[in-house]
């Protein structure tokens, strides 16, 4: 176990790096880039412009800068924004508060998928299910931003509950205005798990074991926890830690839509203004966290099920 | 003496899309205390059901439409949940077929000797522990005092199904119902689950129920027989006086077909022509009637009753009955060839 968890941080740091260098690769070759958001203004002299460059170390050959870049990135420095006097990781840092209460609260309403799922598939056929099964594949079928924009007009214009724009103050208003960015930032998450549970208990409850354990007389309750739930529930541990970064990466939408002050509006915000600095550290910060979960992922996945072996 | 256990006009049916599958249809039997009693008959034929259906586990879309199911008096059918799930495992402890797929593989095999145990018998996990340790010595399986707590699988099949064996006997059960207990596993270790299940029926004398698709492996161990074709009945007698005396045209079929070792080489085995009938659409009379030999006209459209016959072994004393119309013997010329079965 210990050798295995070792193994994997190794790979995983292998991967991250590996990850970041086609980044930055990716990100110097594509057309723009610094040159033409500053050629675009005309009051900078090709002097000027020559300056900011070099104080950007952007007159340096690629692979001299790409050296330079890996060796600052070990210690979390982006360097200067280009579009903004501060370092790119500290504008970055101050929006992670505003994320991560967004993707922990829409994370919190997905994993009502679980006991949903679990519903849907002890009532198979019935009403319920049915509903269930409606609502999942047609929230499968439409984009997160359609019904947010959706949502949004409907309740803020048509029925007026719920104000439009950037919060204001206190608790109650901070709670509405997180909810619905997480409800809808949950949608993704919420399907996956809802249909994923259904699918393995209703596999788990057809076994054999399961039916061993009624003819031994145990009580319904003990039946489905330890023998269908206990079973079920094991790829769930996997999916948890795989749609960790999904939250980050959905967020880039939502945020923008719903003017959420975080990552993941920053990272649109310096995408369309060519902030690469910006850019690249969120992606970083992107890259460790789907590195994290899905490392969390096959540690969890051997601690509850026996079978999985180490070696 | 009552017997143990005492199935009458048991239905057990499916309902699907085209129509009622009569699995079981109309099945009496009866079961002593500590007798085994052998089941036989292909797949389909309703063995599985019927065991199910005496453990009320039969699931959706099967149902018990009718019958009643008296154990020690009590009918099983008419018990609430709650008092049936106490009869389970207690009283009646079942043992599937496949030992791979029968035991949760998430859970140690301590701990799944140990639920009836605490469920049925109020022992504390310990002392289940220390029981299961003793189950698992009973059944043979070496270290046995670390073995329980292994995983299903780091046991082989053959162990697994020792495994299965201990936490049917957990309780100390008066019936076990065994569900081809060996139809998964090769035949070295199907002849040591068997010897196994003898020995301890011997030592705790409680009775089997043993299903079995295979007549050998009722031979040995079965007092008496049930032979099951199509959801019915269609004979039932003492082990020796049925394999000394078959009188049901299935049976025989199925004693044709199986090689014996004990006696001279009688040259090709005669399988049974055709294939069973469509449970969806059974023939008004006689079930096997397509696939006789021996058919006589009325088969076609007369349904025969269990009736009973004299008994030649053990001395006649012992019962014999058969749903035939005929009146043929083992060796008997055929009286026709067999219809085609599309």
């Amino acid at each position: 176990m210990r050798r295995f968890v070792i193994r994997r941080v190794l790979q995983s740091l292998l991967l991250v790096w590996a990850v970041m260098s086609l980044t930055f690769l990716l990100v110097n070759i594509a057309p723009g880039g610094p040159d033409v958001v500053l050629a675009q203004n005309p009051k900078l002299t090709r002097e000027q412009i020559a300056a900011i460059r070099e104080s950007y170390g952007l007159n340096k050959p690629l692979y001299e800068q790409y050296v330079v870049w890996m060796g600052r990135i070990v210690t979390f420095d982006f360097g200067r924004s280009y579009t903004n006097p501060r370092q790119a990781s500290q504008l970055v840092l101050e929006r992670i508060p505003a994320t991560a209460q967004l993707g922990l609260f829409s994370y919190l309403i997905g994993m009502l998928g679980i006991p949903i799922g679990i519903y849907a598939a002890r009532h198979r056929g019935k009403l319920g299910d049915n509903v269930v099964r409606v609502i999942t594949v047609v929230g499968s079928c439409m984009p997160v931003w359609w019904i947010s924009l959706m949502v949004i007009i409907i309740l803020a214009n048509t029925i007026k509950w719920f104000p439009q724009g950037e919060g204001v103050g206190g608790v109650g208003p901070w709670f509405v205005n997180l909810v619905i960015p997480a409800a809808l930032l949950s949608t993704g998450v919420l399907i996956s798990f809802t249909r994923f549970v259904r699918a393995e208990t209703l596999e788990v409850l057809s076994q054999d074991y399961v039916r061993t354990a009624q003819a031994k007389g145990l009580p319904a309750k003990e039946v489905n926890r330890w023998h269908v739930f206990r079973n079920s529930l094991i790829p769930v541990v996997t999916l948890l830690g795989y749609l960790l970064p999904a939250l980050v990466s959905g967020a880039i939408i939502t945020e923008q839509i719903f003017q959420w002050p975080g990552m993941g509006r920053l990272f649109y915000q310096s995408a369309t203004s060519r902030d690469m600095p910006v850019l690249l550290c969120i992606l970083y910060i992107g890259t460790i966290l789907t590195v994290i979960g899905t490392l969390l992922a096959d540690i969890g996945y051997g601690l509850v099920d026996p079978r999985v072996r180490y070696d | 003496m009552a017997p143990l256990l005492e199935v009458r006009n048991l239905k057990t049916q499916f309902k699907s899309k085209d129509g009622v599958v009569k699995a079981v249809d109309d099945v009496s039997f009866h079961i002593d205390k500590g007798e085994t009693l052998g089941v036989v008959g292909e797949s389909g034929s309703g063995k599985s059901v019927t065991a199910m259906s005496i453990l009320r586990l039969v699931q959706n879309p099967g149902k018990v439409v009718g019958g009643e199911i008296l154990f020690e008096g009590r009918d099983l059918l008419k018990l609430e949940d709650r008092d049936m799930r106490k009869v389970r495992g207690k009283e009646i402890a079942m043992i599937f077929q496949d030992p791979m797929t029968s035991l949760n593989p998430v859970l140690t095999v301590g701990r799944q000797l140990s639920e009836p145990l605490i469920t049925h018998l109020g022992l504390t996990k310990t002392q289940a522990l220390k029981e299961s340790v003793d189950l698992l010595k009973m059944v043979g399986i070496p270290n046995a005092a670390e073995r329980v707590r292994s995983y299903p699988h780091h046991f082989s099949g053959g162990m697994r199904q020792r495994v299965m064996i201990a936490m049917s006997l957990a309780c100390r059960p008066k019936l076990i119902i065994a569900d081809e207990p060996t139809t998964a596993l090769d035949v070295t270790i199907q002849a040591q689950i068997l010897e196994l299940l003898e020995k301890l029926q011997a030592e705790t004398g409680t009775a089997v129920m043993l299903i079995t698709h295979a007549l050998g492996v009722v031979a040995g161990m079965a007092d008496r027989i049930n032979v099951m074709y199509a959801g019915h009945i269609v004979e039932t007698a003492t082990a020796d006086e049925l394999f000394a005396n078959p009188r049901h045209p299935y049976t025989m079929g199925l004693l044709k077909s199986i090689p014996r070792l004990d006696e001279a080489r009688r040259g090709r085995l005669e399988p049974i022509k055709g294939s069973p009938p469509d449970l969806l659409d059974l023939p008004k009379g006689c079930p096997f009637v397509s696939r006789c030999e021996y058919a006589l006209p009325q088969a076609e459209t007369i349904r025969p009753e269990l009736r009973q016959v004299p008994a030649e072994a053990d001395g006649g004393r012992s019962e014999h009955w058969i749903a035939c119309h005929s009146e043929v013997k083992m060796g008997d010329p055929p009286v026709h060839e067999a219809q085609e079965v599309a």
